[in-house]
């Protein structure tokens, strides 16, 4: 795997832990659980940091923007096993608890794309005139 | 490797949240876990059903005991009730202070009406002593006020004696 490709996982893996978290702390149910309770908005702005960084560390607009999906998908798939996690003990609440992360993922996957990609395009901004680039 | 300043500092902060989220995502997962597991030790008994012929009313009592450590809250209680069957009467109770403590047991009774055709049928059960009951219903619970309340559902069957 080139490192090209390896930053870009790297960048993928790291964003989707983020929003998860991120998600855990600001949305039911998990809000209450966490080690701090953060409000919405400063959830979607850290997530937005998050695209933001992808879009510095990875500097071309092409391949920061494709972080986006990549990221939303991880970020709900580490929601939806946080969420589905009691079920490896109590396997008869499996079913409850899929159906209850399943409907909670449409919305992380939704807003997770969104702010990533506005903060890739606000990144690509700042490299522009960090590194004097043409947009 | 990330070779400017910026590239570099960028990567370390989102590794360092990264890292941070990993923990945080640890330490919710765990909770809700265990939130889970105060739900699982719920447990819930019918002790009695008694109808009433001349009001024409089902009491239903029931007795929740909770053997988790935390504090349980019961926000409402959904009960359905058939009998051989037959469905019967459905009712439901909301309270607003209902708390469990840990090993303590309480009690909980439900009146639901029964309408005139089901009530003949009832009474005709009751007189020949034939029949099972079937309850079943939802319980809307929540850990120690961490949570947000959720429903829980139960079946038990209870023969007429």
């Amino acid at each position: 795997m080139s490192w090209r490709i390896g930053e870009w996982a790297i960048v993928v893996i790291a964003g989707g832990l983020v929003a998860a978290a991120v998600f855990g702390l600001s949305a039911e149910p998990l809000a209450p659980l966490g080690l701090i309770d953060l409000s919405f908005w400063l959830a979607a702005l850290v997530i937005l940091v998050t695209g933001v960084l992808a879009s510095l560390i990875l500097v071309d607009l092409r391949r920061a923007f494709l972080t986006a999906p990549g990221i939303a998908v991880l970020a709900a798939l580490f929601y939806s096993a946080t969420l589905i996690s009691p079920a490896a003990t109590l396997g008869h609440y499996l079913n409850h608890l899929r159906n209850y992360a399943l409907i909670q993922s449409v919305p992380v996957v939704i807003l997770t794309l969104a702010l990533i990609a506005l903060g890739v395009l606000i990144g690509t901004v700042i490299n522009s005139s960090v590194r004097e680039y043409d947009l | 490797m990330a070779q400017s300043p910026v590239r570099r500092y960028s990567l370390m902060i989102l590794l360092s949240m990264a890292a941070l989220a990993l923990l945080s995502l640890g330490a919710s997962g765990s909770n809700w876990v265990s939130m889970w597991q105060g739900f699982d030790q719920l447990m819930m008994s019918v002790d009695d059903i008694e109808y009433d012929a001349d009001e024409r009313e089902i009491a239903v009592t029931t007795t929740f005991v909770n053997q988790s450590d935390e504090q349980l809250q019961i926000h409402v209680l959904t009960v359905g009730l058939r009998l051989s069957g037959r469905s019967i009467s459905a009712g439901t109770d909301r309270y607003s202070r209902q708390y469990l403590e840990p090993g303590e047991p309480i009690t909980l009774e439900i009146t639901q009406a029964v309408p005139g055709q089901e009530a003949a049928f009832v009474e005709e059960q009751l007189d020949a002593g034939e029949g099972v009951w079937n309850l079943q219903g939802r319980v809307r619970v929540s850990v120690d006020g961490l949570s947000e309340p959720l429903w829980m559902p139960f079946a038990r069957d209870m023969a007429i004696q």
